[in-house]
């Protein structure tokens, strides 16, 4: 026999055991999933988790193009909303809990959810990654947070969501507001070595913005032990009351 | 401090309004009563939904005879019962199982369940008839 | 970005995360009757009275508490003796529970931090909890509460109270049992200690919000009689 002819069964033999191996690892990790097991350790791909805050050079949000009704506004429309939700404790939603710093974001070990926390008191971001479509929109609830569901596209996260109300602090970084009309679509990626994130919003509504709008954050990981606070929320505090909805520097009680 | 102690003189007022918007002292939760009509109004909503149905003269219980409003649970207590803000529109024929008043006297209930034109039952909450489990195959 | 390196891959835990709901596995007729096989907690004199007189006022019609009509925080066990799912997101270090209702998300850490002594503890409505893994059951241990609230079987929360917990898988993942054993020497007279199983959510489960408007009138309201037409 040749040596050609001899290190092409040695190949083909190494091959047919490498894949009788992944055969088995196939296996085992799906009988791990049927038994509700997770295995720790190396992730197999990016990995968001963790606490992470907004620092002073975290914003990049140029002015958004706004429809001309929206340009045209009286500022006070929108200001007035938002504090109204502010001191009536309404949820605050998205995008004002992005950026409450730390924020606080869970991956799933199984990959089919990531759940950001903010410390506000405001349900969590739940991105569906197991593959769903949207919500059905004529029996679902619109909501301060939408309905978001997101996949990877190599190393970053994109997260599509609408389904949004109109509650809570609409205002966008840039310009324009949230509505149940409004389109958002998040990217995330961890950047510099895996110690920063960089989420980019972009938001669509064509009531709003005269072409979509976009900015970024790039938040910082938090140092190891941080937790996040709660922020609790009294409508029922009388002087809080009067301190938001009342003009600056008033009386105190 | 004064925050926390109306926090603290709000959940010492008893252990089922922490597990509920309000008490549910006004209700005769023991007693069921079947109210069978058409829907005037179905608001989907929080603290809770309200069905306000109305019993037309001639049904089979003639103490449901009136308009009513049936008090549901919040929209997402009732979302994950199978409720949603389509279930019902004004002019639907209803039929609901309830908890009516102990007072004997206001027209209002509350919601137990509702059964469907094909007899699926849709439940306010959780809770299922005595004896009966809403857990396991087959449960409703 | 790799998961801490402190865990071997050969490690496994279970996957305790998804939506998961309470049933009613017994007919309770009602919501309270779902939680009356509840063991009741044993709890000092001075709690008993004041149940009584909660009930009583209950009973003589003061139908929406004033943490109802404000849309105070609901703290925590509120949400595990809910109607409402919540959601667990499970990762390496870090497990949270996620409600539906006017409150914050529960954060259980499981890098192997301790609890802040007492100087540092920042109290919570959730507390400061941690967890590890028992095999297959997790262990989580909470202290720093800083609200008053009531738990099934009739007990109470309150700034010394201690909590364990232990969550485990059954009946082939579809359940989730949460053993809670709470103490607290101010309030209990021996720890209290129950069981409240959960029900796993049909796939494709998404969250609701539980939105509460106190600057809604019928936030202060229950039932209006209709007009009689």
């Amino acid at each position: 026999m040749s040596i050609l002819k001899k290190e092409e069964i040695v190949k083909r033999t190494f091959r047919a055991f490498g894949i009788r191996v992944l055969g088995i690892v196939a296996a085992v990790a799906s009988l791990m999933t049927t038994q509700n097991a997770l295995a720790l350790g190396a992730a197999a791909g990016p990995n968001l988790s963790g606490l992470w805050e907004l620092r002073f050079d975290s914003a990049n949000v140029p002015p958004a193009s706004l429809a001309s009704a929206m340009a045209t506004e009286d500022p006070s429309v929108q200001y007035q909303h938002d504090m109204n939700a502010i001191r009536w404790c309404h949820f605050m939603g998205v995008p004002y809990v992005m950026g409450v710093s730390p924020i606080d974001i869970v991956q799933n070990l199984n990959g089919k959810e990531v759940l950001i926390t903010t410390p506000v008191r405001n349900p969590s971001r739940h991105i569906y990654t197991d593959g769903r479509q949207h919500a059905n929109p004529e029996t679902f609830d619109p909501v301060s947070g939408g309905n978001s569901i997101g996949h990877w596209e190599g190393e970053t996260l994109v997260v599509d969501t609408v389904g949004f109300s109109g509650e809570g602090v609409t205002r966008i970084p840039g310009g324009g507001r949230r509505t149940p009309d409004s389109h958002l679509v998040e990217r995330f990626r961890l950047v510099d070595g895996g110690n920063r994130l960089s989420v980019t919003f972009t938001w669509e509504d064509a009531k709003v913005f005269q072409k979509p709008h976009t900015y970024e954050f790039r938040y910082y990981r938090a140092p190891k032990g941080t937790e996040q606070r709660e922020y609790d929320c009294n409508a029922s505090d009388e002087a809080r009351a009067k301190y938001l909805l009342g003009a600056p520097g008033g009386a105190s009680k | 401090m004064k925050a926390k102690l109306i926090v603290i003189a709000s959940f010492l007022l008893g252990a089922i309004p922490l597990l509920a918007h309000h008490s549910f002292a006004m209700f005769e939760l023991t007693k069921d009563v079947t109210y069978e009509g058409t829907v005037v109004e179905y608001r989907w909503e929080n603290p809770h939904t309200h069905i306000i149905v109305k019993v037309d003269p001639g049904a089979a219980d003639p103490s449901t005879v009136g308009t009513w409003d049936i008090e549901g649970g919040a929209t997402n207590i009732m979302g994950r019962q199978g409720w949603t803000r389509a279930t019902y529109k004004a002019g639907d024929h209803i039929k609901v199982v309830a908890h009516p008043m102990k007072d004997g006297v206001t027209k209002g209930a509350s919601l137990f369940y509702a059964v469907m034109p094909d007899g699926k039952r849709l439940f306010h909450d959780i809770a299922r008839p005595k004896g009966e489990s809403g857990a396991g195959a087959g449960a409703q | 970005m790799a998961l801490s390196q402190t865990a071997t891959s050969s490690t496994k835990v279970p996957d305790i995360s998804g939506f998961w709901e309470r049933k009613d596995e017994f007919g309770g007729g009602s919501f309270g009757g779902t939680l009356e096989r509840i063991p009741k907690a044993s709890i000092k004199p001075e709690y008993i009275e004041a149940a009584k007189r909660a009930a009583a006022a209950a009973a003589r019609g003061e139908v929406v508490s004033f943490g109802s009509k404000w849309c105070l925080t609901n703290s925590y066990p509120f949400f595990m003796q809910h109607s409402a799912a919540w959601d667990i997101a499970q990762s390496q270090d870090e497990i949270i529970q996620a409600p539906e209702v006017h409150t914050f998300a529960r954060h259980i850490y499981l890098d192997g931090r301790k609890h802040p002594d007492a100087e540092h503890l920042q109290r919570s409505v959730n507390g400061h909890a941690i967890g590890h893994w028992e095999g297959d059951t997790l262990v989580v241990d909470t202290i720093g509460f800083s609200n008053t609230g009531g738990t099934p079987g009739g007990g109470r929360v309150g700034p010394g109270t201690h909590l364990v917990e232990r969550f485990k898988l059954v009946d082939g993942g579809k359940t989730l049992s949460v053993t809670s054993t709470w103490d607290d020497p101010a309030i209990y007279l021996k720890p209290h200690t129950y069981e409240m199983t959960y029900h796993k959510s049909e796939p494709g489960t998404y969250a609701f919000e539980e939105y509460c408007h106190a600057d809604d009138e019928a936030q202060g309201g229950s039932v209006v009689p209709p007009p009689q037409k």
